[in-house]
């Protein structure tokens, strides 16, 4: 269980320094505020959804659709603002990441990590198949997997 | 009967985000959450007058489809292939469902699949 802690941090820190390394590769390009409130928006929208579809039995599809739908009147609270736009999608991807239950996540920290890892393959495959069904859904698969494959296939 | 009913499901999902989508302009996350809301509400509304294989898929056929009526009809503009993506959807997620139970953004996987084989179907028409 600690050996478990321990590596749990190892992977955060990794996990940090990357975004650290990412953004001093591509200070022109990269608009820090933007990306840090779209990956907070995507892991608060992931745990809220995990809460309400496994600790209040809501249901996988009620639970992401409402925590999507509250999500997407955030640009209504301010229409001109561009980066509540993006947060908003950034949660309904989070929520994408909450449908796991927890018979696949047993511990709380096991779908955070899957939130962050989804949140960063969100930010870094955002000018990606714009447009295409189904793409958000991938990134939020993609971080699950990635956890199950880092954490629970051992 | 209740397959049928599914496959309707998965095409009713499809066509209606992306009307709701691209003719409505509600947007891609409000587009698909808000009418994926009101069919698991009503799902659950009418639970005991409905079959229970029906009652268990039909709202993650219906959230899963809507997903690929997320996409933008400046990459697929066909209501017919949006429909046979729904129709696929649902074909798939019957027969893999299992392999999924309870990993998230499966749904999304699913349409992400669904939706690029058909638009590389409009490709090879479009040559």
């Amino acid at each position: 269980m600690s050996s478990f802690n321990i590596s749990a941090v190892l992977f955060l820190i990794i996990v940090g320094l990357l975004i650290y390394s990412y953004t001093h590769l591509l200070r022109d390009k990269f608009n820090l505020k933007s990306n840090v409130f779209e990956f907070l928006g995507l892991v608060i929208g992931c745990l809220l959804t995990f809460y309400l579809n496994n600790y209040l039995e809501w249901g996988a599809v009620l639970a992401s659709a409402a925590v999507g739908l509250a999500g997407g009147l955030l640009p209504y609270v301010k229409p001109s603002s561009e980066s509540l736009k993006s947060v908003a999608i950034a949660i309904y991807c989070g929520s994408f990441v909450g449908m796991a239950s927890t018979s696949l996540f047993t511990e709380v920290y096991y779908i955070f990590i899957a939130s962050a890892i989804s949140g960063i393959f969100y930010i870094y495959t955002r000018g990606l198949l714009i447009g295409f069904g189904g793409k958000l859904g991938s990134v939020a698969f993609s971080g699950v997997l990635a956890t199950v494959l880092l954490f629970m296939l051992r | 009967m209740i397959v049928f009913s599914l496959y309707i499901t998965g095409l009713l999902g499809a066509l209606s985000v992306f009307i709701l989508n691209n003719n409505f302009k509600m947007g891609i996350v409000i587009g698909s959450a808000l009418p994926t809301l009101i069919f698991v509400l009503l799902i659950k509304a009418f639970e005991s007058y409905l079959p229970i294989e029906l009652f268990i898929n039909a709202p993650f056929i219906f959230y899963g489809a809507a997903f690929i009526g997320m996409a933008s009809n400046k990459i697929l503009s066909s209501y017919f292939l949006i429909g046979i993506a729904g129709l696929l959807f649902t074909f798939i997620y019957l027969f893999t469902s299992p392999f999924f139970d309870g990993f998230g953004g499966a749904l999304g996987t699913i349409a992400c699949i669904c939706f690029l084989a058909v638009w590389g179907t409009s490709l090879i028409k479009r040559k």
